[in-house]
């Protein structure tokens, strides 16, 4: 069977901001159409290995490959929802004009999104039920719209590739339903999506496969066997008693595709 | 017009504009303060270019000045990045520090010069448009040609990294991760702020360039809901401020300066008051709205527990812990709306009050 080329594939990253490591040799390899959870404590790196993939943070050693080429080079394969209270909510700007930024990338410099570009920036709105308000000023959406708004400037991209930060966090349990549909039905489009996430109880329920980290991996693969009583223990440092989760492994695919929990570390 | 007092305006016009322009990026940036510091700190790097070039209309004056106003944005960036203060306390450090170099540096050097306090904070625009040059056979303040030329490229500017500035502002990250330098935008429009802050620091002096890059865009921020159109109302506003001021200042018999900042200033004051949707006025009408139709809401619940029978006025207003005046008012509302009855002493509920009655989540958002 011929190889499979993975969507992401990070080989020896390592970010320190000042001299401080915060994420550590870090090799990571995640294949098309699987949606993947980052878990692990705050200042775990979780953030950062997203950012630094993308450029946004400085690499001190490491490469990256999107879908086999180097991401400076395949810029447009990589759709960014970066954490909803990292920008100004103030911001002067419409609904429709958030969800048109996605597309500035593949415009590039000094041209400016026309008439197709905001059609697609309308597919998207009304793909996230927010199409009502398109000529709303930002600053007057729920949180939870905002998150979707967010989703829909990354959707116009229409990238092969996803990378959500945190999207559930300051959202009602409604709202995060909703963006998991989505995620999942973008995922079943063929889509690989990777997700930070802070909630151990619902890492079952969301995700095909999981990455633990702590400053480095400590496992990663499908969940049922990457996301263990002990890995946990591992990643926090302590053992997570009472969090109510029960994976039963329901979903665990048969094939685990030739990737043990290991540590990689050793 | 007299060609003197046209090309005044002419001068006081494209300062504004300019000025507004930069200010529009300080304000949605956070970075008001930004203004008052490059206004200071341009200062040290005017006189080293007069102390070496000896001529006070030397184009290096606004280069160096420029090149100061960097050097500030580097120190501050420098002492943020320690961490060790706030950001706003190493704005203030360096913008001072570079402010007292630069006025030693004039009491030594330049005590017999035109460089005098008053200048600094005032500027000279009465006598801005006298030192002219010829340009196809027209004379042509020279001043009115360096803010034209500043304000030009400030628009090529906008003109062609619009998208680029906003995404850089409002998202960095994802501006970064397509492969647009915000960092480098962000430097680039600092130096064209520097370069405009100089300019307008010649003609119109330290507390105008300040007023006019902040109190036209912050008008502008309270009307404008998008970007652009923020930019066209503080240009308008500043075009306004000019043409005001200077009549104001003309009618006064005293430097135009002052009324312009002041009419600038003014225009804020009244935007803060009566801007159609974030206005204080139009705040406060829609809060006693929503109040107004919270009580006539609570009116009819009140009355609906107590039907069919007619409740006493006197009963009903006890049930509630408002004000007489506003029972009555809300009474009052609820009989014009036709959604009670009142009957002597005695108040009902219509059809159409129990039907709203009925559904107070349309009206309160419940």
């Amino acid at each position: 069977m011929p190889e499979v080329t993975p969507a992401l594939k990070i080989n020896g990253l390592t970010v320190a901001y000042d001299s401080i490591p915060v994420l550590w040799n870090v090799d990571l390899s995640i294949n098309p159409g699987v949606m993947m959870g980052v878990v692990g404590p705050n200042g775990a790196g979780k953030s950062t290995l997203l950012k630094a993939v993308l450029g946004v943070v400085p690499t001190l050693a490491g490469r990256t490959e999107v879908l086999g080429k180097r991401f400076t080079k395949n810029r447009q394969q990589i759709g960014y929802v970066p954490q909803r209270t990292s920008v100004d909510w103030d911001f002067p700007t419409t609904v429709l004009d958030l969800v048109t930024m996605g597309t500035y990338g593949s415009l590039g410099w000094v041209w400016r999104p026309g008439a197709k570009q905001r059609k697609q920036a309308m597919a998207a709105l009304e793909r996230f039920e927010l199409a009502e308000f398109a000529k709303r000023q930002i600053g007057e959406l729920s949180g939870g719209q905002q998150q979707r708004a967010f989703l829909a400037r990354a959707l116009v991209q229409n990238a092969p590739i996803y990378f959500l930060d945190e999207p559930f966090a300051g959202v009602d349990a409604t709202t995060e339903k909703a963006i998991v549909k989505l995620l999942q039905s973008l995922r079943d489009e063929g889509k690989t999506i990777v997700v930070v996430h802070h909630d151990l109880t619902t890492i079952c329920d969301y995700f095909d496969e999981i990455t633990l980290i702590n400053k480095k991996i400590i496992s990663t693969g499908p969940v049922s066997c990457a996301f263990t009583a002990n890995l946990l223990e591992k990643t926090y440092g302590g053992p997570i008693k009472n969090c109510g989760i029960d994976c039963g492994f329901r979903d665990a695919p048969v094939e685990l595709k030739g990737l043990p929990a290991e540590s990689n570390d050793a | 017009m007299d060609p003197l007092v046209f090309w005044t305006l002419m001068i006081a016009i494209t300062t504004a504009v300019a000025c507004a322009l930069c200010g529009v990026y300080l304000v949605v940036n956070h970075e008001s303060m930004v203004a008052e510091a490059l206004s200071h700190a341009v200062l040290p790097g005017i006189i080293v270019a007069f102390v070496i070039f000896q001529d006070r209309s030397s184009p290096w004056l606004i280069i160096s000045a420029g090149l100061s106003g960097l050097l500030m944005v580097w120190l501050v960036q420098t002492i943020r990045n320690t961490r060790l203060v706030d950001g706003d306390a190493a704005l203030g450090i360096v913008f001072s520090a570079l402010f007292s170099v630069g006025i030693i540096a004039a009491s030594q050097n330049l005590n017999n010069t035109h460089f005098h306090a008053h200048c600094i904070i005032d500027g000279n625009l009465a006598s801005a448009a006298l030192q002219t040059v010829q340009l196809l056979g027209v004379e042509i303040p020279r001043s009115f040609l360096v803010m034209a030329s500043v304000l030009v490229a400030l628009l090529v500017f906008i003109l062609f990294f619009y998208k680029e500035m906003k995404l850089a502002m409002f998202d960095a990250e994802l501006s970064q991760s397509f492969g647009f330098r915000p960092a480098l935008l962000h430097l680039g429009w600092l130096a064209l702020v520097s370069i405009t802050t100089v300019a307008a620091f010649e003609t119109v002096g330290s507390i105008l360039v300040v007023a006019l890059m902040i109190a036209p865009p912050a008008a502008g921020f309270l009307l404008g809901s998008r970007l652009w159109k923020m930019l066209v109302i503080s240009s308008l506003v500043g075009v306004f401020s000019s043409l005001v001021g200077f009549q104001a200042g003309y009618v006064l018999n005293i430097s135009p300066t002052g009324p312009i900042a002041t009419v600038a200033g003014l225009v804020f004051l009244v935007t803060v008051v009566f801007a159609p949707r974030q206005g204080v006025l139009a705040k406060a009408r829609l809060r006693q709205r929503q109040r107004s139709d919270l009580f006539q809401q609570l009116l009819l619940a009140r009355l609906k527990r107590d039907t069919p029978d007619a409740v006493g006025v006197r009963e009903l207003s006890d049930s509630v812990t408002w004000t007489d005046q506003q029972f009555r008012r809300a009474l009052t509302q609820c009989k014009n709306k036709g959604w009670v009855t009142e009957d002597g002493a005695t108040v009902g509920l219509t059809e159409q009050g129990k039907q709203v009655a009925d559904s107070p989540d349309e009206t309160l958002a419940l």
